[in-house]
């Protein structure tokens, strides 16, 4: 079926672009900002279980040792770039704490935007 | 910035992705020295060893370097926060430009070395087409009756500047300009330094916008693409085809080749959810987007009027353009034996009087005199077919080579309004509206209670009703004073800029056949549709959640099946276009399960389409995921069954992948070149697509329900799912901040079925969770 059908093998395609984005570690700092402890151990647990379950599959129904196993332009496109928004979200997360605490430093606040623009423009057509 | 080797050298890096490296390492040393010389020496540190750090986390998943990562940036002060987190920004943006250059360079070398045509080339897919059996005669015709139009829409959440994406296309000119051409080493010290001044300047220039955005601006945003790319581009494109199958098959190029592609846009006309599209936007985005194109115009025919400086004292002219030439109010003597000139001036003039008139602008530099204006771009485009025509006729071909042909291709492709504007409303409003005429003039009708085959006769009848529903004397609602206004202003619109300024009238979230005869009433009422059923735009309805796609084939037959609707579109050539929402169906029902309802929606709208003889094509709600340096980027689109019916592909390209698309005027044109390969593409390969053997498509089935089952349980019914939303990604402080003219939602309470599907999309892409997509 995804040898044979181009329909499933574009989904599965850019599903595999779309993982190659995704972060559970960076992810996991966002979900440390939900307050309420046990809406965000299950939802985000089923999160992470739901991720492996799909890893597996697509690497399995694709016989693929990696993602981007057949875009190694995309591949290292991504590479270049990570490094450089991982320490932006690392840096949203926390001025996400002081701008819900109420803090009242303009400078707060236009760290946020810039963050969001910086993720942004390393995510680059991810949507 | 130092660029280690050690993070983009991977054990298999070639030689040929060197210059990508250099050109990241040079911009990320500039971006380097100007935070040492800017900010001190401190911050430098600072930012090399969070960078640092942070390549180690991500390469090695090293647990001490994530600790001490977490460490350095929770110490972070805020003034350093600001520091470190621009420096990053613009790092990104510099990797993006160097990828963008390498693109470029990789395209050049190819073409240099005489490799054959990549796939995405218009040439490969005319090169395959020609080995599977088509004639070049055939091509031709295909193309003829393409239509193509890449539709720009606003990003709820676009954040760049005008003034920052100014700087960097500065400093990818100059990155360019730098390689290609050979420099002798003092010029090369004066590019380097300039680039680093580039750079300065961008450093010290706003990333973000410090005002709250309107959509004039959205819409003036919009219009720099045409500066950068489209104006130049798009004409191209077409010569670059005619010429090439001209080259196969001299026949076929015998007649002119009609334009295949135009541009759409959603910016100011699109009111869903944005309560400030208003009538008076509407007429001031026509007016900023004819404005535009004439600009444009009247800058090449002066140019043009420079550049045919043919004296009479040694060529012969056709009679047409001397009698052009003595029509010229141009009376410089200078002149007097350059009727090329002269008749250039001539259309100079009656461009900046059309420009006047239609949209009270100035010309600068003013023309030689006032006259009358044209009335119709055909009116131009005749003119420049005569200076065309007299430069054939009198041995000068070559002549029309260049400039003029590539205006004369524009006119045709913008003609005097730019682009083809679509209205977007949503069903509830147009509901909203229904029920106050109604019950205005029939009072007791209560339109909002009447069940759907109530509404379909009430509705039915009315379309055929000559006599108004709108009281002249009555006062109406708000909303429908508003809704009736912009309608009247489209009206006024076409009247102003011609018929092809609005083609389009999109209902969003259309879950009944009513919700399609409702609008075509209030089309009607304002005399969109004349007296005797032909409507002036395509009616759209846009299926959004998974229950409206599973139901969408039946509505579309029901209402083909009703004569009067039937008639309108038979009066638009027997075309119905049908959009599909790819982004709200997959709110709605996740990844999986969206894509296979859109697929089936598709196949069965094609059936439809076969049993009632109207051709239904797909306005696709989605760019597609680009695929760099690679195969066609419309994959995703072309693998559908509906992907691109008949050559005409419609596709939305939103905010950020505009800039990413259509910034740099060579990755635009491989951009606008993929769009035409695909749809060649698409239909020798239609077939396949359509078609599936039983086992794949109820495997398919079945995979789409475990899906829909486990995505619908986790986000629809998690008791408080929202709240982890809101509280686990940036979605609130989206809408706090000034991004976008439009609200987040469609209605306040902070359901995630009243969201939008983009912010939705954005705020788990930014929290690095990317739930949307899998």
């Amino acid at each position: 079926m995804h040898k044979e059908w181009p329909f499933f093998r574009t989904m599965l395609s850019n599903m595999d672009m779309v993982l190659a984005k995704t972060s559970l570690a960076i992810a996991s700092r966002y979900a440390d900002l939900v307050p309420d402890q046990a809406l965000r151990n299950d939802i985000f647990g089923r999160i992470c279980a739901e991720h492996a379950r799909t890893l597996a599959a697509l690497l399995e129904i694709t016989e693929s040792d990696s993602l981007l196993a057949t875009k190694p332009l995309l591949s290292r496109s991504i590479e270049n770039r990570f490094p450089y928004i991982d320490p932006l979200n690392h840096l949203q997360v926390e001025l996400l704490k002081a701008h819900r605490a109420g803090s009242d430093d303009p400078k707060v606040l236009r760290s946020l935007k810039l963050t969001i623009n910086g993720i942004s423009a390393g995510l680059r057509n991810s949507g | 910035m130092d660029e280690s080797a050690s993070i983009i050298a991977s054990p298999a890096s070639e030689d040929k992705n060197t210059p990508l490296r250099d050109d990241i390492r040079r911009l990320g040393n500039l971006l380097g020295e100007t935070v040492r010389t800017q900010e001190g020496d401190r911050i430098f540190d600072l930012i090399e060893t969070i960078r640092q750090t942070g390549v180690r986390f991500h390469r090695f998943d090293d647990t001490d370097a994530r600790a001490e990562l977490e460490t350095i940036l929770s110490e972070l002060t805020p003034t350093d926060a600001v520091s470190v987190i621009r420096a990053f920004s613009y790092f990104s943006h510099f990797v993006n430009i160097a990828e963008d250059q390498h693109h470029v360079r990789r395209t050049r070398d190819h073409q240099i070395s005489g490799s054959p045509p990549r796939r995405g080339s218009v040439k490969r897919a005319i090169d395959d087409a020609l080995k599977a059996g088509w004639s070049a005669a055939a091509i031709k015709g295909f193309f003829d009756g393409a239509a193509i139009s890449p539709v720009l829409t606003a990003h709820p959440t676009e954040v760049r500047r005008k003034s920052m994406m100014n700087r960097e296309r500065a400093i990818a000119d100059l990155l360019d300009r730098r390689e290609r051409t050979t420099w002798t080493p003092d010029e090369i010290v004066e590019i380097d330094a300039k680039l680093a001044r580039a750079v300065q300047v961008l450093w010290h220039t706003n990333l973000l916008r410090q005002t709250k955005l309107t959509v004039l601006d959205e819409v003036s945003n919009g219009l720099s693409y045409y500066d950068y790319t489209f104006f130049n581009e798009l004409p191209e494109l077409h010569n670059r085809v005619e010429a090439y199958l001209s080259k196969l098959d001299p026949a076929a190029g015998a007649s002119r080749l009609r334009p295949f592609m135009r541009m759409g846009s959603w910016i100011g006309g699109d009111r869903d959810g944005n309560p400030l599209v208003k009538a008076d936007v509407l007429r001031q985005t026509l007016q900023a987007q004819s404005a535009k194109v004439f600009e444009f115009y009247l800058s090449e025919t002066n140019k043009l009027a420079q550049e045919l400086s043919l004296s009479t004292t040694m060529v012969t002219v056709s009679d047409e353009l001397r009698a052009l030439a003595e029509a010229s109010p141009d009376m410089s003597h200078h002149r007097a034996l350059e009727p090329y000139r002269r008749a250039m001036y001539l259309i100079h003039a009656r461009l900046a009087a059309a420009q006047l008139t239609l949209n009270d602008k100035d010309t600068v530099p003013a023309p030689v005199a006032d006259v009358a204006p044209y009335v119709s771009a055909n009116a131009f485009r005749a003119d420049l077919q005569i200076i065309h025509d007299s430069l054939v006729e009198n041995g000068a071909a070559a002549l029309t080579e260049g400039r003029l042909r590539k205006l004369r291709r524009a006119v045709e492709c913008f003609g005097f309004h730019l682009a083809h504007l679509d209205l977007r409303q949503n069903s509830s409003i147009h509901e909203i509206v229904l029920a106050e005429l109604f019950e205005v003039v029939a009072p007791g009708t209560d339109y909002a209670n009447l069940d759907e085959d109530a509404r379909i006769d009430l509705l039915t009848a009315e379309l055929a009703n000559k006599r108004p529903l709108v009281h002249p004397r009555a006062t109406y609602g708000e909303t429908t004073a508003s809704e009736l206004a912009i309608l009247q202003s489209a009206h006024e619109g076409h009247q102003r800029y011609g018929k092809s300024a609005i083609v389009t009238a999109i209902i969003s979230n259309t879950e009944a056949v009513s919700d399609i005869l409702g609008p075509a009433v209030l089309l009607k009422e304002t005399g969109l549709i004349d007296g005797d059923g032909n409507s002036a735009l395509n009616i759209v309805p846009l299926f959004e959640t998974i229950e409206d796609l599973r139901g969408c084939v039946a509505i579309m037959e029901r209402l083909l099946a009703i004569p009067a609707y039937r008639k309108l579109v038979d009066s638009r050539g027997s075309l119905q276009e049908v959009m599909l929402g790819y982004s709200d169906s997959n709110k709605d029902g996740g990844y999986v399960t969206s894509g296979w309802e859109l697929y089936k929606a598709e196949t069965e709208l094609m059936a439809l389409s076969a049993r009632t003889g109207v051709q239904i094509s797909l306005f696709h709600g989605r760019g597609g995921s680009v695929g760099r340096g690679g195969g066609p980027s419309y994959d995703a689109i072309l693998a559908q069954p509906m992907g691109a019916v008949g050559g005409k592909l419609r596709v939305t390209v939103q905010g950020e992948t505009i800039s990413s698309k259509f910034t740099n005027a060579e990755i635009g044109r491989r951009n606008l070149e993929i769009l035409a390969a695909s749809v060649l593409e698409a239909a020798r390969g239609a077939e396949a697509a359509r078609t599936a053997p039983k086992e794949f498509t109820k495997t398919m089935a079945a995979l789409s329900e475990h899906a829909y089952q486990a995505y619908r349980a986790l986000v629809f019914d998690t008791p408080n799912f929202a709240d982890y939303f809101r509280t686990g990604t940036v979605i609130e402080e989206i809408a706090e901040l000034n991004i976008g003219s439009r609200p987040a939602s469609r209605k306040k309470g902070g359901r995630i079925q009243d969201l939008r599907a983009i912010p939705w999309v954005f705020s788990w892409a930014q929290s690095r969770v990317m739930l949307p997509g899998w």
